[in-house]
């Protein structure tokens, strides 16, 4: 016997709240988080709908396993149609927010239509209110997570939106504590558009388990078994930020809009070492990779250190980690913040952008004039409601067409990370493929790039792969094996950083992931049954975005990593082929099982379609 | 003949060395040398390069920048002038 939790309906428009208990059906068939979160948006999602109106559907979806004593489950994903890429959107969040939400009662909220006044959403005890909000309206994250607070009492935990979401920023995100972020998509513009400032969650009571004892017993020995993880214990001396020297070294780090592909040494992570306090950790997390930095924020993550550092040509440490602490506070998305800015730079520089459009210089470098610009963007004032439209400036005309060639985004997406993907094969066919459009996490081979040996890779991906980085040989194989068991750890709402194929083979896989599914919450699936969820996930995600009109043709990377090979660094003469590239997408759609043009079958689609329906 | 090596994030912490200029003679060069021997000779903790080497992979090894499958050092012959990075390459954060 499976133990349900509850999913509530929330239509804003009518103020009307329906609570039933979440399909055992479709949790054997999605789990819960990422993959729950697309079988509720493909049925009640119409097709074309403005992600900015009211019929789209904003989901928070806690991950099967979120708030259970599981290593690492303190992750939800929030969903709905996107307003950046106009695709599905969905941002996967850690922090502490996750977890009280299922200890209030709910594994998810499904929310449709557009309150008249600002409300938040208060959960406790299975019970869930609409209250107003206009107290808190006009607050950024931080004031308005203490003032929830303060009112409701110190023990709720909030995920709220600051003036980015309010303004219908479209890559605002949803923020928790200081700098946990749902942060890729603008789910904080669409919770905006609904005038939903925040979700607030009691958090007072444990979820009930299905076999306790033999579930403790099981934490203790893999939060064990993580610490023989000489990669787990890196993380949580250093965090993310390290990654950027040896990246950097190599000649991978997007720079300057990607035009280049090396940058300065005074980012490195022994230089952002001096401004940390101290390390802490999500709710359940074992390995602590978060920095509590010395100037009132958390980060920034090597993300962060990238995107608005190299790729802004910015060489000023501190001033990084106050662009970071400010978009947090904003809710800004700091990766596409980074993109949309450095885009708006090389557009300037190319004469394509004139200093009175753009209300005075754009320089590479200039942080005081990024930070007034995100100002201007939360607020969409002036150059900054230009840039609040991301990729979907030029086509509202804002920007010129020519602009888009230059954005280093795939569907409308800007990429997720600083990593130049020329050089790697494996990391270009994952990006172009990732059903959010330009993404690392969602389909990353990270090992690809450790050089394991043949027979390590052999056992990770299930067969034989070539480990020569620059070549385009068996990469999809890497790819899809990494894309389907990260589809499935979002669906049960743990953390990438202890799901194996994630920087380390030695992680937690399947066969894990089986036996806490089972000691929780009394579901029965099998290593090879989960697989299969995480095929079905991916695969749903295909249909909703074919739904939306996208085709082979958008499973490609930017212009420039085809046309402009790498300058600087190892890296330097690399660039995509397009031949080659092209037929590695084709073994990629054949290894899903999906025709040339990257289609499903008839039947797999009446089949998904069935599951969908499943407890409608 | 001269190499220069650079130990990148996180083994610089650990092994002793960052950057060096490694002295090798010509016979041990003509003979290859594993990762272990290139850090010995560098002062730096080369049995450490070992303790890494288990489920999690040998460290990641770049000569003038083109990696070396399994960081099988010794299957290449230095050159004078070479450049050696060991780092760990992590790229999923």
């Amino acid at each position: 016997m499976t133990l349900l939790g509850k999913t509530a309906f929330v239509d804003l428009s009518a103020g009307s709240i329906r609570v039933e208990a979440t399909a055992e059906k479709l949790v054997r068939a999605f789990l819960g988080g990422r993959g729950l979160n697309m079988a509720y948006l493909y049925r009640l999602l119409p097709a074309g709908a403005d992600p900015l109106g009211p019929e789209n559907v904003l989901i928070f979806g806690t991950g099967l396993l979120t708030g259970y004593p599981v290593p690492n489950s303190g992750r939800m994903n929030i969903s709905a149609k996107s307003p950046e890429s106009g695709i599905l959107g969905d941002a996967n969040m850690g922090g502490f927010f996750p977890a009280a939400m299922k200890k209030s009662g709910f594994d998810r909220i499904v929310v449709t239509g557009r309150a008249e006044e600002p409300v938040y959403l208060y959960l406790s005890r299975g019970y869930l209110e609409i209250r107003p909000a206009g107290r808190y309206w006009g607050l950024n994250a931080t004031a308005a997570q203490a003032a929830l607070a303060e009112d409701l009492g110190g023990g709720v935990r909030s995920a709220v939106i600051g003036r980015a979401g309010e303004n219908l920023v479209r890559f605002a995100c949803v923020m928790n504590g200081r700098k946990n972020a749902a942060g890729r998509g603008g789910m904080g513009a669409v919770m905006g558009s609904k005038r939903l400032k925040a979700v607030v969650a009691a958090g007072e009571q444990e979820p009930e388990i299905a076999d306790r004892e033999a579930l403790l017993a099981l934490r203790k020995e893999l939060n064990e078994y993580l610490h023989t993880s000489k990669v787990i214990k890196i993380l949580g001396k250093l965090g993310t930020p390290m990654l950027y020297e040896n990246a950097n070294r190599l000649g991978i780090v997007r720079t300057k809009n990607s035009r280049l592909n090396q940058w300065s040494a005074a980012l490195d992570g022994a230089r952002v070492e001096e401004h940390v306090e101290r390390m802490v950790a999500c709710a359940g997390c074992t390995v602590h990779c978060r920095h509590v930095n010395k100037y009132g924020g958390e980060g920034p993550e090597f993300v962060t250190v990238g995107l608005l550092g190299a790729n802004l040509g910015i060489d000023d440490l501190v001033g990084v980690i106050e662009l970071n602490n400010l978009c947090n506070d904003l809710g800004l998305d700091t990766a596409s913040a980074g993109g949309i800015i450095g885009w708006a730079m090389e557009l300037a520089e190319r004469g394509l952008l004139t200093a009175a459009q753009t209300d005075g210089p754009l320089a590479w470098g200039d942080v005081g004039r990024v930070k007034a610009l995100l100002q201007d963007i939360a607020e969409r004032r002036g150059f900054g409601a230009v840039l609040a439209e991301s990729s979907q400036a030029p086509r509202l005309g804002l920007l010129p067409a020519e602009a888009t060639r230059y954005l280093s985004a795939v569907k409308n997406l800007p990429q997720s990370d600083p990593i130049d993907v020329r050089y790697i094969k494996s990391f270009a066919l994952g990006t172009a493929i990732s059903s959010r459009g330009a993404d690392h996490l969602r389909s990353r081979p990270t090992l690809d790039i450790l050089q394991l040996p043949d027979h390590v890779r052999a056992a990770v991906f299930g067969e034989a792969t070539d480990g020569e980085l620059t070549g385009y040989a068996t990469k999809e194989i890497m790819v899809e094996a990494s894309e389907t068991i990260f589809a499935v750890s979002d669906s049960l709402g743990i953390c990438r950083f202890v799901c194996r194929l994630w920087n380390s083979p030695k992680l937690l896989g399947y066969e894990h992931f089986a036996a806490l599914a089972r000691l929780a919450v009394g579901l029965d699936l099998s290593p090879e049954e989960l697989r299969a969820v995480g095929a079905r996930v991916i695969d749903l995600e295909r249909l909703l975005n074919a739904r939306e009109g996208l085709t082979r043709a958008d499973d490609t990377l930017p212009p420039r990593y085809f046309e402009e090979p790498a300058p600087l660094g190892a890296a330097q003469g690399h660039y995509i082929e397009r031949e080659e590239f092209a037929r590695l997408l084709t073994r990629y759609y054949r290894r899903r099982g999906w025709d040339e043009e990257g289609r499903l079958p008839a039947n797999r689609i009446a089949e998904l379609e069935s599951l969908v329906a499943a407890g409608a | 003949m001269t190499v220069s090596l650079v130990l990148g994030e996180p083994f610089w912490r650990d092994w002793g060395v960052r950057e060096a200029e490694v002295e090798i003679p010509p016979e041990r060069a003509a003979a290859g040398l594993t990762l272990r021997e290139l850090l010995a000779l560098a002062g730096a903790h080369g049995e450490a390069a070992e303790s890494w080497a288990g489920e999690e992979g040998p460290p990641s090894v770049f000569v003038n920048g083109r990696a070396v499958p399994g960081g099988r050092l010794k299957d290449l012959r230095l050159r004078d002038g070479d450049r050696v990075v060991v780092q760990l390459m992590l790229s999923g954060g």
